[in-house]
């Protein structure tokens, strides 16, 4: 593997690593009857990761935006992400620090943190990494899907891909009944961030939509590290969709406390892979550059004394 | 006749000329010169055979394979042919190749190849969508840079009319 993927490749083993540390838990739990240890494993190591992987989406997309000038199809591409980026770091220091209870939330005895309700502050964070970051993900991927389109690379949905979006959009139709009929029977009194909340499943079967067309094309083009990005950002939509999908499982009471916690897993492949798209563009424009630059060597080598 | 130095054309100009890109005055001033330099014609009947020997070696059909060698080679060939005089080692253009296919893609590069004699800007033009055209440029230069032996390249510079 060349030096471009050492990065991508160690941020992998990574998160491998934290998720087998989950699973551990988890047996450990199964074992001892102890839910202590998955309670221990989300607080701490998966919680600090989850920040981890969200800072290293953020700082990476900072430095792909830099990559391109304000003409350039993707110039406007990477802002929407990089500031999508920006507020899963937001959403998630609130919901996985700041509204922690735990030893690493160093405010949590501080007059903020009680002035201000743990779970105000949860639901803050859910708005910021949900929907508020989907749109500008979603806005980001549509530029890209139209640079493909551009390019004569834009290919086309198969059975499987129109399936998920059918299943998602039955899933949002019934999602909208039951928001009808809460809504109702609390006299329709509504709060801001549940309302911003709902938001997130229609938007998350339209970035499906988006995402499977563009993981299509980025196929099409046989490997390589640009279509190892949009991957990546199309595996991150579907762990998030899966996630949701597990919410509404724990909403509606077919997986019941503490079973609940095994949905919690699903988003730390997905945060994952929210960092691993920047991270393969790094890699992509860095192979680039150490390609000119052996050529430039070679070039003043041949121009040596003949 | 002035006794002044003249310009010739540069592989670009020439791929501009071939390709009918630039403004109509721009193309006016290189077939005006093509028309009074025998040293530019040559050159550009030189570059006009490489590029109908690899358009026609890119449409055989068992060079359509968009497996990862062939694509490798396909590239290497159709890079190595739009030089207009050799200078760089066989490694380095392998090099170059790889990195193209590790950051575009096979299929990719694979089918930016199949287009003919548009193929260095139709294969760097995606490269510099994706990585940015800065990145990307940088290569696009290096390759199109001329590197024939600084002997030929000052006799050129210091040729009267």
């Amino acid at each position: 593997m060349s030096d471009a993927g050492r990065l991508p490749r160690s941020f992998l083993i990574l998160s491998t690593v934290i998720l087998a540390l989950g699973f551990f838990s988890l047996a450990a739990w199964a074992i001892t009857g102890n839910f202590n240890h998955v309670g221990s494993y989300f607080t701490y190591p998966a919680a600090l990761f989850l920040i981890i992987c969200s800072i290293t989406e953020a700082s990476f997309a900072a430095f792909a935006y830099r990559q391109f000038e304000p003409s350039e199809p993707l110039h406007g591409a990477w802002f929407l992400l990089l500031s999508g980026a920006i507020c899963r770091v937001l959403g998630t220091a609130f919901v996985q620090w700041f509204a922690s209870d735990a030893a690493l939330n160093l405010f949590r005895r501080g007059p903020l943190w009680e002035s201000v309700p743990p779970d105000q502050l949860r639901q803050i964070g859910f708005v910021l990494h949900g929907p508020l970051a989907l749109v500008l993900v979603g806005s980001g991927l549509g530029i890209v899907l139209r640079t493909y389109s551009c390019l004569g690379w834009l290919e086309k949905y198969q059975r499987v891909d129109l399936a998920w979006i059918g299943a998602g959009i039955l899933y949002c139709l019934h999602h909208f009944h039951q928001v009808y009929l809460n809504t109702r029977s609390s006299g329709w009194k509504l709060e801001v961030t549940h309302a911003l909340n709902w938001l997130t499943d229609p938007l998350l079967v339209l970035l499906l939509a988006e995402v499977l067309l563009l993981r299509r094309s980025a196929m099409a083009m046989g490997g390589g590290w640009v279509s190892a990005c949009w991957s990546a950002y199309a595996a991150g939509i579907f762990f998030t969709c899966l996630g949701n999908l597990g919410i509404w499982l724990v909403n509606w009471e077919y997986l019941r406390w503490p079973y609940t916690s095994v949905t919690w897993f699903l988003w730390l492949p997905a945060w994952a892979a929210f960092a691993l798209a920047p991270l393969y563009q790094w890699s992509a424009i860095t192979e680039t550059r150490a390609a000119c630059w052996a050529i430039l060597n070679q070039g003043n080598a041949s121009k040596a004394p003949l | 006749m002035l006794g002044l130095p003249v310009r010739h054309l540069s592989d670009g100009d020439l791929l501009d000329l071939q390709q009918g890109a630039g403004g109509p005055l721009r193309r006016w001033w290189l077939q005006r010169h093509l028309r009074r330099c025998d040293f530019c014609v040559e050159k550009e009947s030189q570059m006009r055979n490489l590029c109908d020997q690899v358009d026609a070696a890119l449409l055989k059909p068992d060079m359509r394979a968009v497996d990862r060698l062939d694509t490798r080679n396909q590239l290497l060939r159709v890079m190595r042919s739009w030089r207009w005089e050799g200078g760089f080692e066989e490694s380095t253009w392998h090099a170059l190749a790889e990195s193209m296919l590790r950051c575009l893609g096979s299929k990719a590069v694979d089918s930016s190849c199949r287009l003919g004699p548009q193929v260095w800007r139709r294969v760097s033009s995606p490269l510099a969508v994706f990585v940015g055209r800065r990145n990307a440029n940088s290569i696009s230069m290096a390759i199109s840079k001329d590197s024939r032996p600084p002997s030929r390249r000052n006799e050129d510079q210091s040729a009267d009319v």
